[in-house]
């Protein structure tokens, strides 16, 4: 058995090295993508960059398929760590916010998983509740979680703060069942809400929304080379898209440009606005669409910005020519946007296929604070969840930031439910 | 501690913990018995026992609320109230499932709760669920209350047929159950029906019918062991009961079943074999004329061990 437990260990580490000079490899090749190469369509050899060496656990176990290649569930994995790392005032705010509608019993045990080390969190629990932190590794966590929350004994509530990290684990069916067995009251955790399959999120050397009544646009200003803008693939699957829009140009000499989006580039020059359409295969996550500039830029008479050139009348088209994010919402982010591919379907086939009886849900707005009504799911034998009492899960009462989950292991005793 | 009640819960057939209940009530616990088949109050009196220090002792499938006893059995009861339902709102002290199936002691699906309870009773040693942390009680089988005595033969060979998947023959109707199972059931087969929803209709009906019929709240040991020979149909626990008890099981598939699944599924038991309704209605024949040709079988089941069980739930 130690010679197992020792390979096993050895396998382990090969893997993370593995993994650590794929990272390395692919950062390298996004450097020196060629530049005789003129569309945007990947190297070919991009399936071996991009292949993850190491077995994630499989979706495929959840029934009801999320579908994913292994390429997919790298870059998923790979947003959800990056994300994750950049939430500890989220973390704050989520946790404190949750306390204003969830009230933890006397004598209850709690293990709280943050990455943080949130000393005035704890503090907000009463002292009659036994806390016990959990800063879990981020990285890898796919394969160690199972062995860092063996080293638990089984508590009422497991909290994730951070939702990313419940993204992470909610990707694994495997994590969850394991998960359910330190608990015996319900895991509680936030995910953050949103509706649309694509997002974009403008970088900080775009100026702010402009528009008149034919046109929309926003201007690349600053003397810096380079300006990116974000596009977010809410989904869990690789998506084609189109990307259309109008590039206005302040210089009439010729004007150079280079865009770079994952491996996939495209360069042209132009002396004229002109109208620019094409497609781009976006993996799940978030990832940067970076427009290079060579010209300088310029300040004209009514206008004290440096302008280099404006995006007009960007456009998201799915592959079947079906706009898929509203104008207003294509232009009015500015920051990192949220991120959440994983829907209320399958978070509820996650949940109830492993461990996890009856799950409450709830929206909440965070600034002011507020919250909807709960709505219950159950397992069910044959559907894998039904909603409990019959009604819709989720309805819109107002615009939501977060879905908090508490799914437990049990069923609370409902007097008179008829089906 | 103040007084501590014993809940002792489950529904018809599947509530088999009554010999336990009536064994710990005579020692003098304080015992309250919800089969939810009988009772019709069962949400007062678990509501009366909040706060109070309860042992709860479960033989239900732990996934059947309403809506997904509704599902399994295509029959909905509104006295169903799922064992997860009364964990959450008990709280109790402590908490002990005793599976009632021999054949199929967990459902796939329910193994995702089982942590969920302190102690399981199991009827042998079974180490490969170590890995859900539950304290693993080797009691021996809860529905076998004595020794098993070996067979005995007055020239005749008795036959029982231990009939399951009620469910659906309640839908196909008193007639249409009786055509089919008749040419077996007039060759001097005994049959008992499992405790549940209108049974005793198809008692009197098969009774006026020429059969002979066995109590359905009869203990299922004292029908096996009164026969020599036990068919069953279905996948239901009999099957197990039976053959480990060192009883020959024909398991009878009608026509429009898969006889290659249920084989498949029985692949594992001793004893057991699986016959077509004609198949079966030959060998009964052959085996009524020659009974020197039936096996001599051994039988490996354990009986309940009260004493050790009672122990562990008092502790």
């Amino acid at each position: 058995m130690d010679v197992l437990n020792e390979q096993s260990r050895l396998l382990s580490e090969l893997d993370t090295k593995i993994l650590s000079l794929m990272n390395l490899i692919q950062k390298n090749s996004e450097m020196q993508i060629s530049k005789e190469k003129n569309l945007l369509t990947p190297p070919s050899d991009s399936s071996f960059l991009y292949q993850p060496r190491i077995l994630f656990p499989s979706l495929n176990d959840i029934d009801g398929n999320f579908g994913q290649t292994s390429v997919d569930q790298y870059h998923l994995i790979q947003e959800f760590e990056k994300k994750a790392r950049f939430q500890q005032d989220k973390e704050t705010q989520l946790f404190s916010s949750f306390l204003t509608y969830y009230h933890f019993q006397k004598n209850e045990s709690i293990i709280l998983c943050s990455l943080f080390h949130l000393q005035h969190i704890s503090n907000a629990l009463t002292d009659n509740i036994t806390l016990t932190k959990y800063q879990p590794t981020i990285t890898n966590l796919n394969k160690i979680f199972i062995t860092e929350i063996d080293k638990f004994s089984k508590s009422n509530y497991f909290f994730i703060i951070n939702p990313y990290i419940a993204n992470l684990i909610l990707l694994s069916p495997e994590m969850i069942k394991q998960l359910s067995r330190k608990i015996k009251t319900a895991l509680i955790f936030p995910i953050y809400y949103n509706q649309n399959l694509f997002s974009i999120s403008w970088g900080n050397t775009f100026s702010s929304y402009e528009n008149n009544e034919e046109h929309h646009w926003r201007w690349a200003v600053g003397s810096a080379p380079a300006h990116s803008l974000n596009i977010t693939n809410n989904s869990l699957n690789t998506k084609n898209i189109t990307l259309k829009y109008t590039l206005w140009i302040t210089d009439d000499s010729i004007t150079h440009f280079e865009i770079y989006f994952l491996n996939q580039y495209l360069e042209f020059s132009i002396s004229h606005n002109i109208e620019i359409s094409f497609e781009l295969s976006v993996p799940p996550g978030n990832h940067q669409l970076t427009f290079h500039y060579k010209n300088k830029p310029i300040v004209n008479n009514t206008d004290a910005r440096l302008l280099n050139f404006a995006i007009v009348d960007f456009t998201l088209l799915s592959d079947d020519g079906h706009i898929l994010l509203e104008k207003n919402k294509i232009y009015s982010q500015d920051n990192n946007i949220d991120f959440n591919p994983i829907s209320e379907d399958i978070i509820r086939h996650a949940l109830h296929g492993n461990g996890f009886f009856e799950i409450e849900s709830f929206k909440q707005q965070l600034n002011p604070i507020k919250f909807t009504k709960p709505s219950i799911s159950r397992f069910h034998l044959i559907n894998n969840f039904y909603e409990f009492p019959m009604k819709s899960l989720l309805e819109d009462e107002f615009e939501s930031d977060v879905i908090w989950y508490i799914a437990k292991r049990n069923a609370t005793l409902h007097e008179g439910h008829h089906v | 501690m103040s007084k501590v009640t014993y809940l002792f819960f489950g529904y018809a057939c599947e509530y088999v913990l009554n010999p336990l209940f009536q064994y710990m009530q005579k020692l003098g616990y304080s015992c309250v018995e919800l089969d939810l088949f009988f009772n019709n109050n069962a949400l007062q009196i678990i509501k009366s026992l909040k706060n109070s220090h309860v042992v709860f002792i479960n033989s239900a499938h732990l996934f059947y609320d309403k809506e997904n006893f509704n599902a399994g059995y295509q029959y909905y009861s509104d006295n169903v109230i799922s064992p997860l339902e009364v964990l959450d709102f008990l709280k109790p002290i402590k908490s002990i499932h005793v599976p009632h199936d021999l054949f199929e002691l967990f459902h796939k699906q329910e193994i995702a709760w089982l942590d969920l309870f302190d102690m399981i009773f199991i009827p042998f040693d079974m180490p490969h669920y170590s890995f859900l942390g539950n304290t693993m009680i080797d009691v021996g089988w809860i529905k076998r209350d004595k020794k098993i005595y070996s067979q005995s033969y007055d020239n005749s060979v008795a036959i029982g047929f231990a009939f399951s998947d009620f469910e659906y023959h309640r839908r196909l109707g008193l007639e249409k159950t009786l055509e089919i199972w008749k040419d077996i059931l007039l060759k001097n087969v005994t049959i008992k029906f499992p405790l549940w929803n209108e049974v005793e209709q198809y008692e009197e009906y098969f009774s006026m019918n020429g059969v002979s019929v066995f109590p359905c709240n009869a203990n299922i040991s004292d029908f096996i062991d009164k026969h020599h020979i036990i068919l069953a149909n279905g996948l239901s626990s009999v099957n197990a009961e039976a053959a480990y008890a060192g009883r020959l099981v024909i398991n009878v598939v009608p026509s429009n079943f898969d006889s290659i699944y249920i084989k498949n599924r029985f692949k594992n038991l001793p004893n057991i074999q699986v016959m077509s309704i004609n198949e079966c209605i030959q060998y009964i024949d052959d085996i009524q004329k020659n009974s020197n040709k039936l096996p001599n079988l051994k039988s490996v089941i354990k009986p309940f061990d009260f004493e050790l069980a009672i122990k562990n739930i008092v502790t």
